[in-house]
């Protein structure tokens, strides 16, 4: 496992994707910071012209919108770190190599899981640049902060999930990232039908299988032991039907 | 080392291989001679555990490919078909994951790959992205893999396919070189490179092995004709007239320089031939029996399954 | 051959159904084991100590139906709600869209997004808005065993609640019903005292004085520990001055001039209220509400020791209680003199009597304008609420209940320096410099 992981974090750190994408995200999100933070800023000299007491605070203003933009922005990142996994290995054959290794494919998963999310925590871990220039203008609330990075790998690791289940599928990289982003904004969807179907109890079900209705609590500053549940047995989910994917080229011939 | 037992393999309705056994001892060097298409590959990633046969099974060292793939995989290095390599990888951080990955030992490592670069000559290349490696270098980088952790057993699929005559002489020569007390199978669909490298051929077609033996013993046990060659320098058609109503010729026929007459093995009509064309007053330019090559075998052995 | 494949695979789907299966199922305990952690410093996601005390001493199931439209309000009332079902397993809720179904509104008499009703215990309960406070006092009303009882009364030309003609209380009968109140007519003369189950009388509009035996019942009443709603009307003599007088309010016998009223559409003589008292029924309470004629308050000096008054609401500075009554009848002129009082001037006043041992006994919460109540002008802005909430000051328990605000982190204009690092440094800087790390690691391997 660890000969795997170690050989996708080389893999990811000479290969020009990780850096474009590394690029694009913090260029969006710090645009969208910006816009936040310009809002705040109009926000904050308009209540103190016209002395108004609102229930404003910096975390709706700035936070909410921001991690919430960066769930979607993950949303569309994620899939792209994840295609490579198993159809670059495929395309090139050396999934011939890595199978015949002595490394069970249980192993092989892990190690390929691990790299991933090593991946989205660099990335996360970039953004909060973002967090400390806003330290210096004001004080978050850093317990709102710590549980909405909390949400965000959480999912993230679930949409991460998705991309190695479809890059099991298929050996074509452009497939497998549209095919996992397509499943994902699926799971997206179905949380928006549970709206329409408001008050029944398919409405229930339908809102608790919602990716994003779990990460609401999150971004509000709560751990909600159900949300964080959910998003580990959902990557286990997709996690397990990737082995029974890999594990089928032995029978399917 | 190796024991294939009845194995079968289906893609879907495709037949691609059909109930081959064969064995391969200690020390040996196995050829799988075939041409394209003939199961060569399938045969080699099912003895990987790559993939598992429709039916049958194979062992090495004792433990089945299927049931106990993981110690399979720990006693073989494999070099697959095509040689797939991580190629946006340097060789020397290629060759140390392949070893982390073969188990070899942390504070081994460094002295590990560096045998295999010495085995196989890559020192110059070590710190070199495998992507901008010439093909003979690739080739060697898919054996080290395949070494690296001093395998028992070696399975390698077409090693030198696509390489230059060179490249090819070199790669021979290392396979020569690592087999010592290892058992190797190797496939391919160069007969040379077979004969030259192996103790023992098993020759398929078409999914089904058609024969298991030494090279020389194939010959040996294959060639029940003789053929000799004529060479005479006019009358061409009245020599061919001559031969064909000779006692004991089974056939003759005309080549564009020559004649070529097959007889039976156990009998040498090599002084009956010359008597006869000297009397005729022919000139005799050249006679001589022709050794069967193995060549002449494979295609003989491939034509004969065709009919 | 088939049957080795079809063998793999169904064992693999069996494998995954099964493999589902746990998954639901340990999802299923965690939502039955509902952890919820806090972890924002200033506890913002954390219900206050008085509410989770009254959510713990729950003993029967509470439903929410908030109506909301998808927006801001409606996260809102979700986040709210979203605590109170963490916090226990008795409160559910759903959000609806009252466009969507019009029935539903329609049945709980709501008329205002944002609006919920809470049903429990055999009752419902309507509320203004989703908040915790009003969630806690709803709940609280549902606690309260047995229906009450409010008593109108009647006999001196007040205003009818049987009436749905402009003049009439019907709909604000209709509301009061619909929070589960019991509403009776009551004509003190005829009586000797008020029934002992009237949890408040209301007296609305009267036109004729009250008898001394008349307020006699009323004083032995508040004595009881009684609660009593009144609204005035200007220059209508009702002979309850001098019982008001007792409990510290002034009665003006003036009318309310409010310049301020024109500019939101009303006119000079429906003076506009948009300033409320310190009072917990009405925190937050952000309606403009208007009062046709209206006479003014005031709280008599010095007032008496077991006597609190507090202001419910009062009308803007541009305003004042005009006194010259028979020049504006007859010129329909009015003029700030010296003997007007300048605004702001009080529309509603509470008067609590307190007993000896500081709690109070008698409680009344005094309008100098009836108009307001009735069907013609009750859905006008926010009076039907105010109506309400000052009702509720009067029948319910939520003075015991104060949710203080959560304490938020301020907003900060950025300085120009700040705004242009705030650009520099996440837009450009920072994206530049893992760009760079990726351009030299390729010319770095390029050139090996």
């Amino acid at each position: 496992m660890r000969s795997v992981y170690a050989k996708e974090m080389l893999i990811y750190f000479t290969s020009p994707i990780f850096y474009a994408v590394s690029f694009i995200f913090l260029c969006v999100l710090g645009i969208f910071f910006y816009n936040d933070m310009t809002y705040m800023s109009m926000l904050a000299s308009r209540i103190a012209q016209y002395q108004l007491s609102t229930g404003l605070s910096l975390d709706k203003i700035v936070l909410r919108p921001l991690f919430s933009d960066m769930s979607i922005l993950l949303l569309f990142i994620v899939p792209i770190i994840a295609m490579r996994l198993y159809s670059e290995e495929k395309a090139n054959g050396t999934i011939e190599l890595l199978f015949t290794y002595p490394i069970r494919d249980v192993d092989v998963l892990a190690g390929k899981y691990l790299a991933g999310i090593s991946i989205i925590g660099i990335l996360l871990g970039m953004t909060w640049v973002l967090m400390l220039l806003e330290g210096t203008v004001v004080t978050p609330d850093w317990g709102l902060v710590l549980s909405s990075y909390l949400g965000l790998f959480l999912v993230a690791a679930s949409f991460l999930a998705i991309g190695v289940f479809a890059s099991c599928l298929t050996r074509n990289q452009i497939i497998a990232a549209t095919s996992s982003l397509g499943i994902i904004l699926a799971f997206w969807a179905i949380g928006w039908f549970s709206d329409v179907f408001s008050g029944s109890s398919i409405a229930k079900v339908l809102g608790e299988l919602g990716l994003m209705e779990h990460l609401d609590d999150f971004l509000k500053g709560m751990l909600n032991v159900k949300d964080a549940v959910f998003y580990l047995l959902f990557s286990l989910f997709f996690l397990f039907m990737s082995l029974r994917v890999l594990e089928s080229h032995t029978w399917r011939g | 080392m190796i024991t294939v037992e009845g194995i079968t393999k289906y893609y879907g309705p495709k037949l691609a291989i059909d109930s081959i056994s064969f064995e391969v001892r200690q020390g040996e060097i196995l050829g799988f001679l075939g041409p394209n298409g003939a199961g060569k590959s399938t045969t080699m990633r099912i003895i990987t555990a790559f993939m598992p046969p429709t039916s049958g099974r194979v062992r090495v060292m004792g433990y089945d490919t299927v049931d106990d793939s993981l110690e399979v995989r720990k006693r073989i290095g494999y070099l697959p078909e095509n040689n797939p390599l991580y190629t946006e990888m340097k060789v020397e951080s290629f060759l140390r994951f392949a070893a982390f990955a073969k188990n070899v030992k942390r504070k081994n490592i460094r002295a590990t790959v560096d045998t295999v670069v010495g085995e196989c000559g890559l020192h110059d290349v070590r710190r070199r992205i495998i992507a901008q490696l010439s093909k003979g270098y690739r080739q060697r980088i898919g054996l080290a893999q395949a070494l690296i952790n001093d395998p028992p057993v070696l399975v390698l699929d077409e090693p030198t396919i696509g390489l230059d005559p060179r490249q090819i002489y070199e790669i021979r020569q290392l396979i020569k070189d690592l087999s010592g007390s290892r058992s190797i199978i190797l496939s391919s669909h160069i007969l040379p490179e077979v004969s030259q490298l192996c103790d023992r051929v098993a020759i398929v077609n078409k999914g089904k092995i058609i024969a298991v033996d030494s090279p020389s013993n194939l010959t040996a046990q294959l060639t029940d004709h003789r053929i000799i060659e004529v060479y005479v320098g006019e009358r061409m058609d009245e020599t061919l007239e001559l031969l064909k109503d000779l006692e004991g010729v089974v056939s003759a026929s005309r080549f564009n320089s020559h004649i070529q007459v097959e007889t039976p093995k156990d009998m040498d009509l090599r002084p009956v031939i010359a008597k006869k064309i000297v009397e005729a007053g022919i000139p005799l330019m050249e006679l001589h029996a022709k050794e069967m090559s193995l060549e002449d075998i494979f295609m003989e052995l491939v034509t004969e399954e065709e009919v | 051959m088939r049957k080795k494949t079809i063998r793999y695979m169904s064992g693999t789907g069996i494998g995954i159904v099964v493999f589902i299966g746990i998954l639901v199922i340990m999802y299923m305990i965690a939502l039955n084991h509902p952890k919820v952690y806090d972890l924002t410093l200033n506890g913002r996601n954390t219900l206050d100590v008085k509410t989770r005390n009254i959510l713990n001493s729950l003993d029967f199931d509470v439903n929410v139906i908030a109506f909301c439209k998808n927006d801001n309000l409606r996260k809102e009332a979700k986040d709210i709600l979203d605590l109170f079902t963490y916090a226990t397993r008795h409160v559910k809720y759903k959000i609806i869209d009252p466009d969507v179904y019009p029935g539903e509104a329609k049945k709980y008499a709501i008329q205002r997004y944002g609006q919920a009703v809470v049903i429990g215990n055999g009752k419902q309960q309507r509320i203004d808005s989703v908040s915790e406070q009003n969630l806690d006092s709803a709940i609280l009303k549902l606690k309260e065993p047995g229906e009450k009882t409010i008593y109108f009364i009647t006999g001196h030309g007040e205003r009818d609640i049987g009436d749905t003609g402009k003049d009439g209380l019907y709909t604000l009968r209709n509301a009061l019903e619909s929070d589960n109140y019991k509403i009776k007519k009551l004509m003190l003369v005829r009586t000797k005292a008020i029934p002992k189950d009237a949890s408040l009388v209301a007296i609305v509009g009267p036109k004729k004085p009250f008898l001394p035996v008349e307020t006699r019942e009323l004083n032995d009443y508040l004595k009881k520990g009684g609660n009593i709603f009144i609204a005035l009307e200007p220059m209508e003599d009702t002979g309850l001055k001098g019982f008001l007088a007792a409990y510290g309010v002034v009665v003006g016998n003036d009318m309310i001039i409010d310049k301020f009223s024109r500019i939101l559409g009303g006119d000079y003589l429906i003076p506009v209220v948009s300033e409320y008292g310190d009072v917990e029924a009405l925190k937050g309470f952000r309606y403009a509400t208007f009062f046709p004629t209206a006479r003014s308050l005031g709280i008599k000096k010095p007032l008496p020791k077991d006597i609190v008054i507090k202001w419910l609401a009062r009308t803007s500075n541009q305003s004042w209680a005009e006194t010259n009554l028979d020049r504006l009848r007859n010129q329909g002129k009015a003029k700030l003199d010296s003997k007007d009082k300048k605004g702001p001037v009080n529309i509603a006043l509470f008067v609590k009597k307190l007993n000896k041992k500081g709690n109070s006994r008698a409680r009344l919460v005094v309008f100098g304008d009836s108009d307001f109540l009735s069907n013609a002008y009750i859905m006008t802005s926010g009076n039907e609420d105010l109506a309400m909430n000052c009702m509720n000051v009067l029948l319910g328990e939520q003075e015991l209940v104060v949710i203080r605000k959560k304490e938020s982190n301020h907003l900060t204009p950025l300085t120009p320096s700040q705004a242009s690092l705030m650009f520099w440094i996440p837009v450009v800087i920072v994206p530049c410099i893992v760009l760079f790390i990726g351009i030299s690691v390729f010319l770095v391997r390029r050139r090996a």
